[in-house]
């Protein structure tokens, strides 16, 4: 169905009279209409029509501007004579750029190419820009003019030039006469630009020759940042000209930025290969393996970085490890990083050697981050001697067994955990939990049953993360097993796998029937665990011991640790009928526990209620500061109104002053309410004796944000 | 008195054309703490900072490098006078000196030959400028996410990054430490080759018509506004918070991409790492429209080279059913897998000390590539970029990625960039 441009009458109407400021609704029906035009060549000329009008009329400012961005999306060669009359004027100049420059019609080029003779200053940097953004060869001549003109035009044309970055424009650039200084710096940047696009269209030979030139112009001892980052451009270029090992791998056919990516892809382990190397590139290896002994760092980072991401093949991973033992221990680390991040597995054997014989220890840390990257199976007993080493050596080797991939990596991780010292054998489960190998888990469940407390608590740790139904069993028998802060893990271990697990409710309900099958004392010890997964049958359970005095306190006690508020007003009427202090102090530590838990059970007006109830049951300001620490759990404005008051109560005020700045800290209910929150934190940056709230208080004050500073 | 630009930056440009562009604006006091002490590395260890944009992010960024011993923090640069003096009161503050330069234009700053690095936290139509001239300078950067504003930019950014051997990093912290529980799944192959993706993720930015309010003098107005279109000032326009609604240049199309690349930078950047797309771009985005009876929102399907579905806000009941090979995240993230037996891979990490700041100070010294180097931040941005363009056009795209552009659609390779205000150019 043709679309309606009736429409549009009134819309345009609008947009005639349109200013800043006013009501921009009825620019969404134009917007609506630039979209539907797409393949309507009658509504994009009627479009095109009535958007010339605006821009030739004596609409404002912004009526123009916004013309000019729809234009922007649908003009054609039609809208190019209107627009490029908007050129000459400093106000309208950009927006008409703005349309001019995305519309593909050589005339848009054409009239920006005209205009360059027009205008003066920094219009003409624009006009400059917008056809370095076309990529407009037909400039390569006029923009080569004004090249020798004013600085900051010449300047610009120069980076033009870089982007436009044909043959003609290179050879322009090198054609340049200009004295040192901004115009001479762009128009190095702009050869270099040329060179790595003529390298990235396969013409080495041209792209080795800008980049020579540019390297002899630089020296060989530039004495300013910005030089030496030039002289690592040109350098690295030549390198890259050199080394034809990846060259089948650059894309074609598009602009320079695509070369370094191509260039620069690390190898995959199958992707090493090797292939006779060429001449250049070997003399690129040459080059490499000369920076790499020499004193320039940057000429070394130059030539790391080739090692890293180029000169393919095995012929130069064996070069760089004969090399290796040449070197000064700086330049080994530096070398073997750069090897890890290669990904050649002919590194591993020097990497290995240097592990057991190198005397520095910078030295063998970096071999094991090569052993870690590149090695197998048979390199894990040497990195589990270096688990015993000093200093920052058995991080790095736990690190690196974490990371070990190769063939047969797994395997010899799991035997190497069954056999050593028990500390040995601790860090080794806990790696394979790192590694997250749910192959491992046979192994855990035997570990989970020994007689080593340590190696017991390490397997439950790796069961807690990967346990099912069926290892619930085994981790029963641990806990009954366990004692002191053993047992407290090992709980919280099997609570894990029956409630976070993939297949939780059957392992909840192998807990509860390792629960019935086991004897009164075991069933003491696993009751905790159960009250903690929650659930209707251990509810029951509970109910029992409620209602049986001799088991009452064992039933209030494993209430105590119930997982979700539910249990509520269960609490509130024990606390109503209690009269023995410990068991009051155990009902309201658990109701301010559960009120904020974030399950859902409660929306946040019931949680907020049950907690200003909890405060009033509260005698003691410890548990007042309790209720109002929890409260910042519930961001509502409610909550904020209710905490607010006691900043003013001496005995509690760090507590709520914590709380305000906590809820404070989520912007939308800070902003919802931006006077209420200006007044309270006012308040607390006049109480506070807290560093870190004053500078929170503060920075969400002036509506801005706060890191959380998070560990490693 | 700290030495402090001039805020005619005319006059400045002019100077610039006849000095050197090493010339130093203040000097890097060497101070009795140079020598370094237990904690502190000798002054010819530390790396020396600057900081533009010091605004919301900028300062807390500021804060994490200041409170580094291996950072010596000199100087710091903003439009705005309040964030710029405050952020010299930190540095004075840290250093119980007055030593700190404040600027106004970045120019200046970069100009300083004792600068290591810089950070970057200004809006994002600043970015790809700010950061191709830093590399030029032949600083290392610290660049705040969403890192590219259009998708132009980033190859250009990346290509200038490896031109001069910069380490360029992007500045979302969230990739690696907020979505371990999707990464680790993933990685260690229990999800099998992962297929599809549901991602929840923000509105794009829309255009502004905010009236005009007087300037008010503590801010330089045009430098502002760089290479965006002229506008007149609002506070609206330009307030750093982090709203998209419509009080902060985050919701706004000149000078962002609004939340969808904001915190697509996060998001996106955590669901692909993930994934392991981290080294590949979408080569098709199909366009839901939604439906007439407003049961279905609209949404975008993105196809990765790999086969990877990445659904962008698919209503729930389009999902498929969960499986066991299925991992999903609190922010509206799942990843859906085949089930088949894979590999697992180590997951990579930081380098150094110091989460991803630290990671940056590390790769400085070594120069090696930091965990967000700009080509992955460049690959994560692409995705949010491409859905604003399905969105705004409301149809399918396909994407060539050799060539950078869309195929067969060239009214959506007109939104690949944007021409830039007079003097700024790419």
């Amino acid at each position: 169905m043709p679309f309606d441009t009736t429409t549009l009458d009134s819309p345009f109407a609008a947009l005639a009279a349109f200013d800043w400021g006013a009501d921009a609704a009825p620019l969404s029906v134009i917007d609506a209409a630039v979209v539907a035009a797409h393949g309507d060549a009658a509504l994009t000329a009627n479009l095109e029509k009535r958007l010339g009008s605006i821009i030739s009329g004596a609409s404002s400012r912004a009526a123009k501007e916004y013309a000019c961005r729809k234009l922007s999306m649908i003009g054609t060669a039609a809208s190019v004579p209107g627009l490029a009359s908007l050129l000459t004027d400093p106000d309208e100049s950009h927006m008409a750029r703005f349309a001019l420059e995305r519309i593909p019609a050589p005339a848009a080029g054409d009239a920006l190419r005209q205009a360059l003779g027009k205008v003066r200053g920094d219009l003409v940097i624009g006009m400059i820009s917008s056809l370095a953004n076309r990529r407009d060869t037909a400039s390569v001549k006029p923009l080569a003019n004004f090249l020798a003109g004013d600085a900051k035009i010449a300047a610009a044309a120069a980076s033009a030039l870089g982007r436009i970055a044909t043959v003609d424009a290179a050879a322009a650039l090198a054609a340049a006469k200009v004295q040192p200084g901004p115009v001479a710096d762009a128009v190095i940047d702009a050869r270099l630009a040329c060179a790595d696009a003529l390298l990235a269209a396969g013409n080495r030979g041209a792209a080795k020759a800008i980049y020579e030139a540019v390297a002899a112009g630089i020296g060989d001892a530039p004495t300013t940042r910005r030089g030496r980052a030039l002289r690592t451009a040109a350098r690295s270029g030549i390198l890259a000209a050199l080394d034809d090992t990846i060259g089948q791998t650059i894309r074609r056919g598009f602009m320079a930025a695509w070369l370094a990516l191509a260039l620069l892809v690390p190898m995959a382990h199958a992707e090493v290969v090797a292939p006779a190397p060429s001449a250049t590139a070997k003399q690129a290896a040459e080059s490499v393996l000369a920076a790499i002994a020499a004193g320039d760092a940057d000429l070394r980072a130059v030539a790391l970085e080739r090692v890293r991401y180029g000169l393919h093949g095995t012929w130069f991973t064996e070069a760089l490890v004969t090399k290796l033992p040449t070197l000064d221990p700086r330049r080994q680390v530096e070398v073997l990083s750069a090897l890890a991040d290669r990904g050649d597995v002919a590194a591993v054997a020097a990497a290995t050697s240097l592990l057991k014989s190198a005397g520095d220890a910078d030295v063998r840390l970096a071999a094991i981050r090569v052993v870690g990257k590149l090695g197998r199976g048979a390199d894990v007993p040497a990195l589990v001697v270096a688990l015993a080493g000093d200093g920052s050596i058995p991080a790095a080797a736990r690190r690196a067994l974490v990371d070990l991939s190769g063939p047969d990596a797994a395997t010899a991780i799991r035997k190497a955990a069954e056999t050593g010292s028990a500390s040995s054998r601790v860090t080794i489960l806990d790696i394979l939990v790192e590694r997250r190998d749910r192959g491992a888990v046979p192994l855990l469940v035997a570990a989970a049953g020994g007689d080593d407390a340590a190696i017991r608590q390490a397997a439950m740790r790796g069961l807690a993360a990967f346990g099912g139904p069926n290892e619930i069993p085994a981790m029963v028998a641990s806990l009954i097993k366990s004692s002191g802060d053993e047992r407290k893990a090992a709980e919280l271990a099997i609570v894990r796998v029956c409630t976070s697990s993939r297949d939780a409710e059957a392992a909840a309900n192998a807990a509860i029937a390792s629960y019935e099958a086991a004897d009164e004392a075991s069933r003491q010890v696993l009751l905790p665990a159960l009250a903690r997964i929650g659930g209707p049958k251990v509810m029951a359970m509970i109910d029992a011991m409620l209602a049986d005095p001799a088991k009452r306190p064992q039933g209030l006690d494993a209430l105590s640790k119930w997982p979700d508020a539910t249990v509520k007003d269960q609490l509130l009427e024990l606390f109503g009928k209690a009269t023995d202090p410990q068991d009051k102090d155990l009902l309201l530590g658990t109701l301010i526990r559960i009120a904020p838990l974030p399950d859902n059970k409660l929306d946040d007006g019931q949680k907020l209620d049950l907690l200003v109830k909890t405060m009033a049951l509260c005698q003691r300001n410890e548990d007042k500061a309790k209720v109002l620490e929890r409260a910042n759990a519930i961001r509502t404005i409610e909550t904020f109104r209710f905490v607010v008051p006691y900043v003013d109560d001496p005995a509690i005020t760090e507590s709520a002053c914590g709380s305000v700045v906590e809820l404070a800290h989520h912007q939308k209910l800070r902003d919802a309410h931006k006077e209420e929150f200006t007044a309270a934190l006012d308040k607390v940056l006049g109480i506070t004796k807290n560093d870190e709230l004053v500078e929170r208080a503060t920075r969400y004050k002036a509506g801005q944000t706060w890191n959380r500073q998070k560990k490693n | 008195m700290p030495k402090k630009s001039s805020p005619n930056r005319r006059r400045f440009l002019a100077a610039s054309l006849q000095a050197s562009a090493a010339a130093v604006a203040a000097p890097y006091v060497i101070t009795s703490k140079a020598l370094g002490d237990a904690v502190t590395p000798p002054a010819s260890d530390r790396i020396v900072m600057g900081g533009i944009g010091m605004g919301n992010m900028g300062s807390g960024d500021q804060g994490a490098f200041l409170g580094r011993p291996d950072v010596q923090y000199v100087a710091v640069c903003d439009v705005r006078q309040k964030w710029r003096d405050d952020a010299k009161g930190r540095v004075d503050g840290k250093y119980g000196s007055k030593d700190c330069a404040a600027y106004i234009d970045f120019r200046e700053l970069l100009a300083r030959d004792d600068i290591d690095a810089v950070h970057i936290a200004t809006p994002d139509h600043w970015h790809s400028i700010m950061t191709i001239a830093a590399c030029r300078a032949g600083k290392d950067i610290y660049l705040q996410k969403p890192e590219t504003l259009t998708l132009r930019e980033g190859p250009l950014m990346i290509q200038a990054a490896r031109r001069y051997g910069r380490v360029v990093s992007g500045g979302s912290q969230r990739v690696l430490e907020d979505y371990r529980d999707i990464v680790n799944p993933c990685w260690a192959g229990e999800l099998g080759a992962i297929k599809s993706i549901d991602l929840a993720i923000g509105p794009r930015s829309m255009p502004c018509y905010l009236p005009a309010v007087a300037t008010p003098p503590d801010i330089d107005w045009d430098l502002w506004l760089g290479p965006a279109p002229w506008e007149p000032y609002n506070p609206g326009r330009c307030d750093g918070n982090f709203g998209t609604g419509g009080n902060s240049w985050r919701s706004y199309i000149d000078y962002s991409g609004g939340s969808l690349t904001d915190w697509g930078a996060h998001n996106v950047g955590g669901t692909i790492f993930a994934a392991g797309l981290l080294n590949e771009q979408p080569t098709s985005m199909t366009w839901h429209p939604a439906t007439s009876d407003g049961k279905e929102a609209a949404y975008v399907t993105l196809v990765y080279p790999s086969g990877v579905e990445l659904h962008c806000n698919r209503p729930k009941q389009l999902w498929p059913g969960d499986t066991a090979a299925t991992v999903s995240q609190e922010r509206g993230i799942v990843i859906r897998g085949d089930g088949t037996s894979i590999t697992p891979k180590p997951v990579p990490s930081y380098r150094g000390n110091g989460g991803i700041y630290g990671d940056f100070i590390e790769c400085v010294k070594t120069r090696e590539r930091p965990f967000r180097d700009l080509e992955l931040c460049v690959n994560t941005m692409t995705a949010p970029h491409m859905v604003a363009i399905a969105q705004r056009l409301e149809r399918s795209l396909e994407w060539d990625r050799s060539a950078q552009r869309f195929m067969n659609d060239e009214e959506a390779n007109r939104l690949l960039d944007r021409a830039r205000r007079e003097p700024w150019t790419l």
